[in-house]
């Protein structure tokens, strides 16, 4: 049987092209743990015989990451069971001139990313004349399934690029935290069938997305992340109305009237309607945290928030927390918004950036959920 | 005491080399204070458990490596410093190193430089101030083999200096163990039931071991860790001497002669186990993350006091209680199973997780004496991941 190893490989394993599948195996027999940081396990060497004897038809992008990653980390992209792509962060395991750092062994699923990798592009592996020849550093490599690449648009590629940190603008260092914090747990980062990054009908979802995250100062990206649930209300109503109306037409116009005219009430509505209210209990949460610790601004939002009688009263009613999360929320967003006398300012706070730092992590995971991603 | 025993002639370094031996007591004043001579030498390393290993076993009478020395300012016999020639007959190279030997022996300290020996200079001296003044005399009788370079250029030296430097970088563990596969071998293939395989050769009956495997395994229990691919320098250096440590443990003299080898005796045991197993669970012991990481539990055992006689009870226990009930599953390999298909290769590196569950499962039952079934201790282990 012919074999499918691109020459490359071969010639690093010391194989000539028209070597036999018994040649082959007995010289992954004889790689030692640790070659090329490539084989750890028996898992890069059957994805070796794997590709060998059946080809790779994926597509590789390999991407330099936004922050110096010190851990492997792997996760898939799914469409529901649907796998869309796979990608690896390679960790900084080495400085040149410097010994290893001691990183620990890849992921089982990541060991064989790597050898699909390295067969469709022969840069993975490096050759140093300092080191010899080892695996890429600090590299982000994203598989894309045979097909999967082309059926996105570049805008839908681009905020993936940007959701897995494997390319795109520097964003705040609180965004690397929350980043880890939502990674490190995760492997698959699953997108519902109506997520806007798969189906760009709605470009305009996608727009609000990728600028989202491409926004580098807190107070720009809390707001484009706002916008997105903004967005959203107009479209809720309208689905509502589309729904109901038949039904009963009255009750859903005056529904609809009602909330149109309250701002608050279609960001309640939006997030009672998609379930998002424990993001928004978090929301809440974290503004009392910031607030005991004597974060100004949290303490002036929450002050602002009692004196307003009409709105108090919802925010503070029995198993409304999320409610008071809402309105809250809906608050920073005025004080980053305006700059007249009838609401706080954002400016004004020096500990303001503080405060938005605990406060991204939960709008962003409502944001995520409300537009189908998931970080399972 | 200094004795010349031949003279040679390099012809790359174009410089002559004599041969010799002498006590210690002539030595240490020969190089009294050599070792600031040359600027380039390595820092002497202070403290390492290498080097009181080695100081231990001077004390024990041991006879070193050859040292290799350099002595500049000699006068040299006209026929060796007007023209170098090779030396050609005994009569001729006798009459040389008799014309050399009174300059030799009384040569000065200031002349001397230590090409390569350092660090056993320095276990020699520190040995020495380690001793009871009755002691002394005694020791510097000893003998140390040696050569010596003559009126050698500093050219000539330095490389010879760091060609041997080079040479000297530490092998690996793994290398070395690599290395020593062949000798491992011959040893392991005296064991009664065991069938050494190698190359590409597949286990089809019990008792069947890969080579590469035991050699891995020898690993893991020479290092007491199962991590083998290791990548920190200085976690390299630490298992070294710890490696040390365990195979000196394990020379005769310490251990009755027929544990001379534990590793030897460990082995003995697998196969032992491997032929008693059921066919069911045949592939337990041909499975090298399992190798490796009981390998590294015994072997860790084996360097700790009081676990060392808790690991041969359990590891006697187990084999009691398969052989009286071969089908009660001992070593608990239904639930080693269940637990290993819950490692998610996603987040990590399922052949490391699987070594390090068995590496902590092992080390729990030594720990907790065989009182806890092999069950539980998997479950421990788990939990521990």
């Amino acid at each position: 049987m012919e074999i499918k190893l691109n020459s490359h490989i071969l010639e690093k394993l010391d194989l000539r092209p028209s070597c036999t599948e018994n040649e082959l195996k007995s010289k992954l027999d004889k790689v030692s743990s640790g070659f090329l940081n490539v084989f750890h396990s028996e898992a890069s060497k059957s994805e070796i015989l794997n590709i060998a004897f059946n080809g790779c038809e994926d597509k590789l992008e390999i991407h330099s990451p936004i922050y110096r990653i010190e851990k492997w980390c792997y996760h898939k992209v799914t469409n529901n069971a649907r796998e869309i792509a796979e990608v690896v962060h390679i960790p900084h395991y080495y400085t040149s001139g410097e010994p290893r750092i001691q990183v620990d062994m890849p992921p089982t699923e990541a060991e064989k990313l790597i050898v699909k990798a390295w067969q469709l592009e022969k840069e993975v592996i490096e050759d140093s004349s300092t080191t010899g020849p080892k695996l890429i550093n600090n590299k982000v490599l994203v598989l894309w399934k045979k097909g999967e690449y082309e059926d996105l648009s570049e805008g839908g590629r681009k905020v993936l690029y940007a959701l897995l940190h494997a390319s795109g603008s520097e964003t705040p260092s609180v965004c690397k935290e929350m980043w880890w914090e939502q990674w490190k747990n995760a492997t698959n980062l699953d997108l519902s069938d109506t997520c806007c990054i798969l189906d760009n009908r709605d470009d305009k979802d996608l727009l609000l997305l990728k600028a989202a995250f491409e926004e580098t100062i807190i107070k720009w990206r809390f707001l484009s992340l706002y916008r997105i649930l903004e967005r959203g209300y107009l479209k809720s109503i309208l689905s509502k109305i589309q729904q109901e109306f038949m039904r009963s037409p009255q009750t859903t116009i005056s529904d609809a009237s009602q909330l149109l005219s309250n701002e608050c009430s279609q960001f309640v509505g939006l997030v009672r309607d998609h379930d998002l209210r424990s993001f928004f209990e978090d929301f809440a949460t974290g503004l009392d945290i910031l607030s005991s610790g004597m974060n100004k601004y949290a303490i002036m939002l929450k002050r602002e928030l009692s004196e307003d009688k009409l709105l108090s009263r919802q925010a503070f009613a029995p198993g409304n927390k999320y409610v008071k999360g809402v309105l809250l929320c809906y608050k920073i967003r005025c004080s980053i918004v305006h700059a007249g006398a009838s609401h706080l300012m954002f400016d004004e706070f020096s500990d303001a950036d503080d405060a938005l730092r605990s406060l991204l992590m939960p709008l962003g995971n409502a944001v995520m959920n409300y537009v189908g991603i998931a970080m399972i | 005491m200094l004795q010349l025993l031949c003279l040679d002639y390099d012809n790359r370094l174009k410089s002559y080399c004599v041969t010799a031996r002498c006590d210690y007591e002539w030595y240490l004043n020969a190089v009294a204070g050599a070792e600031q001579n040359l600027e380039i030498q390595r820092e002497i390393i202070k403290g390492t458990r290498v080097y009181a290993t080695l100081r231990a076993d001077l004390k024990r009478g041991c006879l070193m490596p050859p040292i290799v020395l350099a002595v500049k300012n000699l006068e040299l016999p006209a026929r060796l410093a007007d023209h170098f020639e090779s030396i050609s007959g005994k009569e001729t190279e006798l009459e040389l190193l008799s014309g050399l030997s009174l300059q030799l022996e009384n040569v000065n300290s200031s002349s001397v430089y230590i090409i390569d020996g350092l660090q056993r200079t320095n276990a020699l001296k520190q040995t020495l101030m380690e001793l009871p003044e009755s002691g002394k005399g005694a020791f510097l009788s000893g003998l140390v083999r040696i050569e010596i370079w003559l009126n050698i250029p500093f050219g000539a030296l330095a490389y010879r200096m760091l060609l041997l430097n080079a040479g000297q970088k530490p092998m690996s563990i793994k290398h070395q163990v690599e290395i020593l596969s062949m000798k491992l071998s011959e040893e392991l293939s005296t064991i009664t039931g065991i069938e050494i395989i190698k190359g590409s050769q597949h286990r089809t009956r019990k008792g069947q071991f890969q080579l590469a495997k035991l050699s891995e395994t020898f690993q893991a229990w020479l290092q007491g860790q199962p991590n083998l691919d290791l990548r920190n320098l200085v976690m390299e250096q630490l298992l070294t001497e710890s490696a040390i440590d365990v195979l000196g443990s394990s020379l005769k003299g310490d251990r009755p002669a027929q544990e001379k080898d534990a590793f030897r005796s460990f082995v003995g045991w697998m196969i032992a186990v491997d032929h008693l197993l059921p066919e069911s669970d045949f592939q337990f012991l041909s499975n090298e993350t399992v190798l490796q990481g009981l390998g590294a539990a015994v072997g860790s055992a084996e360097r700790n006091p009081t676990l060392q006689p808790r690991m041969e009870r359990c590891l006697n226990l187990l084999l009691e209680k398969i052989r009286s009930e071969p089908q009660g599953d001992p070593f608990g390999i239904v639930e080693f199973d269940r637990l290993r298909k819950g490692i998610d290769p996603a987040k990590v590196n399922v052949g490391q997780a699987t070594r390090d569950m068995v590496f902590r499962a092992f080390k729990e039952y030594f720990m907790n004496d065989g009182v806890e079934a092999m069950s539980k201790c998997w479950e421990v282990a788990a939990g521990m991941g």
